[in-house]
């Protein structure tokens, strides 16, 4: 249950971070997980209110000092798992057995004090039916892997990140946004310095003229951004100072 | 009988009457006890400033030309018809609960405080009193401390395996406290280099005696497998530009927060705040019958301190 917390704690599970994670755990542990990361949800045994009520008594934390609680986190299931003392020494039980053991209040409870804190917010979410993480690459998307140029945009420091954009009609859309890994970087980011135009706290907009490959190994479509597509796995591939902006994919050649 | 308060709220802060002085004041008054550095409490504007020994290099070096004297721990001192001693909070080097006793009466005001020792700082002492001052910053149930040696070994392993891909890792820290908590923790592992703003007060710390590692103060690109402890507001500056390939985490109790670890890529709770338990226990601790709550979630916390028995209210 620690493994299959600390695999969905690297960020979106890819393919590759799966296969590391099903070598370590087994064959057992990794059918139920890929069960999961499919789709395929554990009954749900109570709602959050419900596991934060169970919590709640166990603790005698009384009902004032839950809804101060709440103000400061509002996820219910967040506070169930915060509210409950650190266990002084960690549970060994596997994704499968947990699972199985998973079925009423006293379960539950037994379950939760045992994990420490991250694995037990995942069980929180396993058991209130809220589990939503997929593998990436899995619901509807496009298998084609692609590459397209992009248009550095955008430059946050703190990552260090760049926003990458391509042309679609006269604007340009942003598409994705990446860990600027390129042994470049330094040269990347010395060359940002010296050509933002604005800054939005700690991202910076630069000129947009730098030439960027990107690799992905397929689309999503998502309304909910201004491309209308996710990429899946994308990755820097390298820097072309060399070429000019209107060398960048057009957006419909990517969807 | 019952005695007059020996401390109160007024604008400018917390105020003693019996001893004419104010604690952690933050608007302009004659006579200061200051509990520790942090801007939150050491305010410049005061006509005489008192702390600890430990605490005056790094309030001197925040708040230039002031009118300040040192007292050792446990030290008593008569300020008008009042006897004031300053203990160890833990919270950061220098650091003080304030003692004051009137007639038998006795009063402390915990300042910022944690219950359970680090590798820098004065260990928190419980002092017995009738009526206690607690800060209450993580005054709720749901902030729970793992053991400070659990974070410090995770720490570690992120640092590790960012050295691995030959990738510097840059701690988010503040810069009186938490930074040098953190390269204390941290010594002997790597190289760690320092923001210019955190080496300033290491500088001041390590001159007092403190066990702090070697630090580079740092310009440019950071050797590779580095550690680098800045502070947050670094990031957004120039200076962030010229770290090369980096990973970037957050310390700080706030990181038990889903909402707060938001836009950050690794985040460990690490406070130099009690934690709930850390609370009650030194509240226990002190005997004292009444109980105001200040700095942090001060009305659900004297709710729960009432319905545990003890007087309370919320003071500031």
């Amino acid at each position: 249950m620690i493994r299959f917390a600390t695999f969905l704690a690297q960020g979106t599970p890819t393919p590759e971070a799966f296969a590391a994670y099903a070598a370590q755990v087994g064959t057992q542990d990794a059918s139920t997980a890929q069960a999961l990361l499919s789709g395929q949800r554990p009954k749900r045994i109570a709602a959050p209110q419900t596991l934060l009520d169970w919590v709640a008594e166990a603790t005698h934390t009384p009902p004032f000092l839950v809804d101060a609680c709440l103000k400061v986190a509002p996820d219910k299931a967040e506070v169930a798992a915060l509210l409950l003392p650190l266990p002084t020494d960690g549970t060994r039980l596997t994704l499968t057995a947990t699972l199985s053991d998973l079925t009423d209040r006293a379960a539950y409870l037994q379950l939760a004090s045992a994990l420490p804190l991250p694995a037990r917010q995942i069980l929180n979410r396993l058991a209130s039916g809220t589990f939503r993480t997929k593998l990436t690459g899995q619901p509807e998307s496009s298998q084609s892997p692609g590459t397209c140029l992009a248009i550095l945009t955008l430059i946050d420091p703190s990552g260090p990140e760049a926003t990458f954009a391509l042309p679609h009609g006269n604007a340009l859309v942003p598409l994705t946004r990446l860990k600027l890994t390129l042994p470049e970087t330094p040269a990347i980011l010395a060359w940002a310095k010296a050509h933002t135009t604005d800054r939005f706290g700690p991202l910076r907009q630069v000129t947009p003229a730098q030439v960027f490959e990107l690799a992905y190994d397929g689309t999503t479509p998502n309304t909910r951004r201004k491309s209308g597509v996710d990429l899946v796995s994308p990755r820097l591939i390298a820097w072309h100072p060399s070429l000019t902006p209107d060398r960048a994919t057009p957006l419909d050649a990517v969807k | 009988m019952s005695h007059a308060a020996l401390i109160i709220a007024t604008p400018q802060g917390l105020y003693c009457p019996s001893g004419d002085f104010h604690i952690d004041p933050m608007g302009r008054v004659p006579r200061a006890l200051v509990t520790h550095g942090h801007s939150d409490h050491a305010a410049r504007g005061m006509g005489a400033y008192l702390c600890t020994h430990q605490a005056l290099p790094v309030i001197r070096h925040r708040l230039g030309r002031i009118n300040a004297e040192g007292v050792a721990y446990g030290e008593r001192r008569q300020i008008g018809e009042v006897t004031v001693s300053f203990h160890p909070a833990g919270h950061v080097p220098g650091s003080a609960q304030i003692r004051i006793e009137h007639r038998g009466e006795v009063w402390v005001n915990s300042g910022d405080y944690k219950t359970a020792p680090d590798a820098l700082c004065e260990p928190f002492e419980p002092v017995r009193c009738h009526t206690f001052l607690t800060e209450c910053t993580f005054g709720l149930p749901i902030f729970h401390w793992q053991p400070e040696a659990e974070v410090l070994a995770q720490m570690a392993h992120w640092w590790q395996a960012n050295a691995a891909k030959s990738c510097a890792s840059v701690l988010l820290a503040y810069s009186f406290g938490k930074a040098q908590r953190l390269m204390a923790g941290l010594a002997g592992l790597g190289a760690i280099c320092t923001h210019p703003v955190v080496e300033d007060v290491t500088a001041i710390l390590r001159a007092q005696g403190y066990p702090l590692p070697p630090t580079t103060v740092l310009q440019g690109a950071p050797p590779k497998g580095a550690l680098v402890i800045a502070t947050p507001n670094a990031m957004a500056t120039d200076w962030a530009l010229g770290l090369g390939p980096h990973e970037v985490a957050s310390a700080s109790g706030w990181m038990a927060l889903a909402a707060r670890r938001k836009g950050t890529t690794a985040a460990f709770t690490l406070s130099d705040h009690a934690d709930w338990l850390g609370l009650n226990a030194a509240i226990a601790a002190t005997g004292a019958s009444q109980v105001l709550t200040m700095h942090g979630y001060t009305q659900p916390f004297s709710q729960w301190l009432r319905a545990k028995g003890l007087q309370s209210s919320v003071i500031a």
